[in-house]
């Protein structure tokens, strides 16, 4: 298994974003799905989840259904909102930028400033 | 649409559901964890194990999703509470009138809750009281009244059931205390010892009565109230111990009693009452009142109240007739039970008040979130949920009402002193009525949430269904959304119109069921009488020739004033509680005849009936023939002959007064000399009783002396014009040479008291029909004006192709017609539900009267349809051209 880091505070976020953008998931398959998109690297404290996913409900970004998993149980299913979708995005571009700015900076040469 | 709505709303409240829902969730997680591990090879219960240990504390996740959602409901209220601040402080004028009509309405509520609450539900100052009766007779048919020496001592030794047993007896017109200053006129209560201990009420200085001092012949004592202590004599301690001089007579003073313990009025001296249980004394009547022993139920005590009965019955046949039972009633109820029906129609008049006025802020508030219809579409475009845009609705008008709320308790607590005021005298349990009591203070915020509730569910409804893209599409602020908005409003204005009938249909019958009242003929002529009334004191001779004497003398001397048409004396006034006596008719032995003493008797002198300008309907009055010694007589009046002879031609009949009180009581019959017309004694609303009269001069000494231990002296004097300006004169010339301190009053002013109680609830009835009137017609205006707005066109094109002003009017008032059709159909409907709770309160009349509805309905009609009639003059009036120009 590659040597996965912390999760840094507001990640989870758009984890959680991202994971259900892909298809509509119930809380054990987020976190199942973000454990596969990160292939590992990231992982997810199971206590913070379910915080998160009620908080990213209420702020409108996630909708939420009951219904059936595939071994047939009762589950709660959450689907991103069209907010959500711009949230991510919007996320997402951030992430990227910061990124870019991160990687130019650490890669800047001594001969570069 | 309304499925979603319906859903949010549900979210909102479901906790419980919430709760299930999340445990649910997190089991899943758990299983599926679980599941997977068994796929991965464990045992199926390693795998659980392994899971829940993994999962963590399911406890602390579930409390931080709780905080998640508290946090974020906060967090959206502060918000919402800011941004309707802010709307309200730019909307100056709205808030301004909305807060005052609120703050009117709710003070309004307040003020009759805090009487509600006084005198209905807070428990009377004592310890326990809800472990103290009153025990009366009661005469089957409802009259009620109080018990003898004889069966009070009788039920006191027999009864098991109570910790403690008390009579009283309320002085009648009060108590003289002289000495040591200016003369005082005191109210008074003579009591048995047990009193306080049925109480539980501790002295504050000195000590309470002793069972030595209700023994005839020990030494007078008395107890005073801090009240009268403090005014009088300083609080000085050293009055303890002291001897003052009340009704003539020297008391001692052994200690002062606290605050707040009158029953049921406030009562400033009490001395002890010194019973003599006597078969022959059945008209000294005394309340009698008691606390329940440990543990024993009402019910017990009821049912052993009716053995004891029975036992009574046994020992003294003649004492209580067959139709009379013992009664045991809660003290509280039965102080205030008589009240307690009108109070509880107020407070339900002047809630319906409120409701008008709230539809008449739902109103306002509709019209200004039809402005807004573009500021919310934007917000609900932008991604807010439409419950969102619903509860901002009425976070604001919460917010406006809890802010009334509190305004209103300020209100109140101006108002309420003034009605206390103007509230009859006899309501018990008012003086300490007061806004600051903490069920007062939480009804009131509790109605102000309730209220503002009640102004936002129609705005916040029409906002939560307004259609985003429609309105931001168009201009004018023509939307298919204000035309729903209309529709909420005709209802608002029906609803009102309806409330508004049934509370001026109450208003009416009220007011013609007091007119009824004032126009009954009370049998005499209070207009230009003046009482004047002297208590006896113990040192006054209490012979019949004595008295006799003392009547006579003061009678001479008030006829010789100038002015004074006539003045005679008698037992008591009419409406005030007087004696009835049993009664005998010669001739039948065992038939005939009044044993339950509920005849009322009185001694008049000569000049009585002609004073009170009494009609004589047979025979002759009493004159100066009737002294002591003459052939005695008797005068009853149509109700006795008619009752117990069938007619009134009863001249040459006999009486036998008092037959069964025994020896003491000897009284030889008396032939009947004439025949009165009915006087209405117990008060305008009660039928006129049978009544007997008999000359002061020829009564014997037992009755005079039993008759002026209980009452005071009484005189009335006829004037020849109004009788204000003869008060003074008549008091100085009864003062002259006396030790006493005359009552004087105006025979008219004791009859308005009788009908207090009435003509305060016509006033505040009145009242507040005349607010919802006018709140009701604002309602109608607003919802006819709107529709005039939106209309003006229609008619600048009518007036424009010639059409007359009444051509215009009929389209224009069809929705204000139906508006009142509805309302008055709602209305009529209502006040059929009030219809028996109003039938209590009414004198004479049914409560479906119907010239009084039908004047209430017609009156709403005119006030309805000019108030509809209103805005089309404006849009008639207005140029054609101007209306055509704009768009």
């Amino acid at each position: 298994m590659p040597p996965h880091a912390m999760l840094l505070p507001g990640t989870l976020d758009v984890l959680v974003l991202k994971a259900v953008s892909l298809g509509p998931l119930h809380g054990y398959g987020v976190l199942l799905r973000i454990e596969q998109i990160t292939k590992g690297a990231l992982l997810v404290e199971q206590g913070a989840l379910y915080p998160a996913l009620y908080r990213l409900e209420q702020q409108g970004l996630l909708t939420t259904e009951w219904g059936v998993s595939n071994n047939n149980r009762r589950a709660k299913f959450y689907r991103l909102t069209l907010a959500g979708r711009r949230r991510l995005q919007v996320q997402r571009a951030n992430w990227q930028r910061l990124a870019d700015a991160m990687a130019a900076a650490l890669d800047t040469r001594p001969g570069e400033v | 649409m309304w499925t979603h709505l319906r859903l949010r709303f549900a979210a909102l409240f479901r906790r419980t559901r919430f709760e299930h829902d999340l445990a649910d969730e997190l089991a899943f997680h758990v299983q599926a964890r679980a599941d997977e591990l068994e796929r991965r090879g464990l045992s199926s219960a390693a795998a659980r194990r392994r899971a829940l240990i993994e999962f963590g504390n399911a406890e602390r996740i579930k409390e931080e999703v709780r905080d998640v959602r508290v946090g974020r409901w906060l967090e959206v209220l502060r918000q919402d509470l800011h941004y309707a601040t802010r709307r309200l402080i730019s909307d100056s004028l709205f808030t301004t009138v909305t807060l005052a009509t609120l703050a009117l309405a709710i003070a309004g509520n307040t003020v009759v809750f805090t009487l509600v609450y006084s005198v209905l539900i807070r428990p009377l100052p004592f310890e326990e009281s809800e472990r103290l009766v009153e025990v009366h007779r009661r005469v089957q048919g409802a009259v009620q009244q109080s018990v003898t020496a004889t069966l009070f001592t009788f039920v006191r030794d027999a009864s098991k059931s109570f910790e403690s047993v008390a009579a009283y007896d309320v002085v009648a017109s009060g108590v003289n205390l002289t000495g040591a200053g200016v003369p005082e006129h005191v109210s008074g209560v003579r009591a048995t010892p047990g009193l306080f201990d049925v109480l539980r009420v501790d002295p504050r200085l000195g000590r309470a009565f002793a069972a030595e001092d209700a023994i005839v012949g020990s030494e007078a004592v008395i107890l005073m109230s801090e009240g009268l202590w403090r005014r009088r004599f300083g609080a000085d301690p050293a009055i303890v111990g002291s001897s003052l001089r009340v009704g003539g007579e020297a008391h001692r003073v052994v200690g002062i009693l606290p605050e707040g313990i009158s029953i049921p009025h406030e009562v400033d001296v009490w001395t002890p009452l010194r019973l003599v249980p006597s078969g022959e004394d059945q008209a000294n009547l005394f309340q009698m009142v008691a606390r329940l022993g440990e543990g024993v139920s009402g019910d017990q005590a009821r049912a052993e109240l009716g053995t004891v009965t029975a036992a009574f019955r046994t020992q003294y046949p003649n004492l209580l007739s067959g139709d009379v039972s013992l009664e045991l009633r809660d003290l509280q109820v039965s102080m205030t039970g008589s009240v307690r029906t009108p109070l509880l129609f107020l407070l339900a008049a002047v809630g319906v008040v409120l409701l008008i006025a709230c539809f008449n802020i739902a109103n306002l508030t509709l019209a200004r979130e039809s402005v807004r219809q573009v500021d919310t579409a934007v917000c609900l475009a932008l991604g807010a949920t439409r419950g969102r845009v619903m509860r901002r609705v009425l976070v604001e008008t919460g917010l406006l009402a809890l802010l009334g709320s509190v305004l209103a308790l300020l209100v109140a607590g101006t108002l309420l002193p003034l009605l206390i005021r103007i509230a009859p005298g006899d309501l018990p349990l008012v003086a300490a009525a007061a806004v600051s009591h903490r069920p007062v203070v939480l009804f009131t915020l509790g109605l102000g949430l309730v209220t503002g509730i009640t102004c936002g569910v129609i705005p916040a409804i029409q906002t939560g269904l307004g259609d985003a893209k429609a309105s931001l599409v168009s201009h004018s602020g023509r939307v298919a959304g204000s035309r729903r908005a209309q529709r909420f409003r005709v209802g608002l204005a029906v609803a009102q119109v309806g409330l508004a009938l049934a509370l001026l249909q109450g208003a009416g019958l009220l007011t013609y069921s007091y007119l009824l009242l004032q126009q009954v003929d009370p049998g005499f002529q209070p207009e230009r009488i003046v009482s004047l009334q002297v208590p006896l004191s113990g040192s006054d001779e209490l012979t019949t020739a004595g008295v006799s004497t003392r009547v006579d003398e003061m009678v001479d001397r008030l006829t010789a004033l100038p002015g004074i048409l006539g003045a005679a004396a008698v037992t008591n006034l009419p409406t005030e509680q007087g004696p009835g006596l049993p009664f005998d008719i010669v001739g039948r032995p065992d038939d005939g005849g009044d044993l339950s003493g509920a005849t009322q008797w009185r001694m008049v002198s000569p000049g009585y009936f002609e004073t009170m300008e009494i009609p004589l309907v047979r025979g002759r009055a009493f004159d100066t023939r009737d002294r002591s010694g003459a052939p005695p007589v008797i005068i009853v009046n149509e109700a006795l002959a008619l009752q117990y002879f069938g007619t009134t031609d009863v001249l040459s009949e006999s009486l036998v007064i008092g037959r069964i009180m025994g020896s003491e009581f000897a009284d030889p019959p008396r032939e009947i000399v004439g025949v009165v017309g009915n006087v209405r004694e117990l008060g305008l609303m009660q039928p006129p009783p049978p009544q007997m009269f008999v000359p002061f001069a020829q009564t014997p000494d037992r009755y005079t002396q039993f008759v002026s231990q209980v009452l005071p002296l009484t005189w009335v004097v006829q004037t020849a014009t109004a009788p204000l300006g003869f008060i003074e004169s008549i008091r100085s010339e009864a003062m002259r040479g006396a030790q006493q301190i005359p009552d004087v009053r105006l025979l008219g002013g004791v009859m308005a008291a009788a009908v207090a109680r009435q003509q305060f609830n016509v006033l505040l009835i009145g009242i507040f029909s005349v607010i919802a009137l006018g709140l009701c017609s604002i309602g109608v205006y607003s919802v006819a004006a709107y529709s005039m707005t939106e209309r003006r066109r229609e008619f600048g094109v009518r007036a424009a192709l010639g059409a007359t002003p009444l051509g215009v009017l009929w389209p224009a008032m069809r929705q204000t017609a139906s508006i009142l059709i509805a309302g008055q159909l709602i209305g009529t409907v209502v006040a059929l539900g009030m219809s028996r709770l109003l039938g209590s309160l009414l004198f004479e009349l049914s409560s479906m009267d119907p010239g009084v509805l039908g004047t209430a309905a017609a009156l709403l009609a005119i006030v309805t349809l000019t108030a509809g009639a209103l805005p089309v003059k404006q849009a008639v009036d207005a140029q054609p051209a101007e209306t055509l120009r704009e768009d």
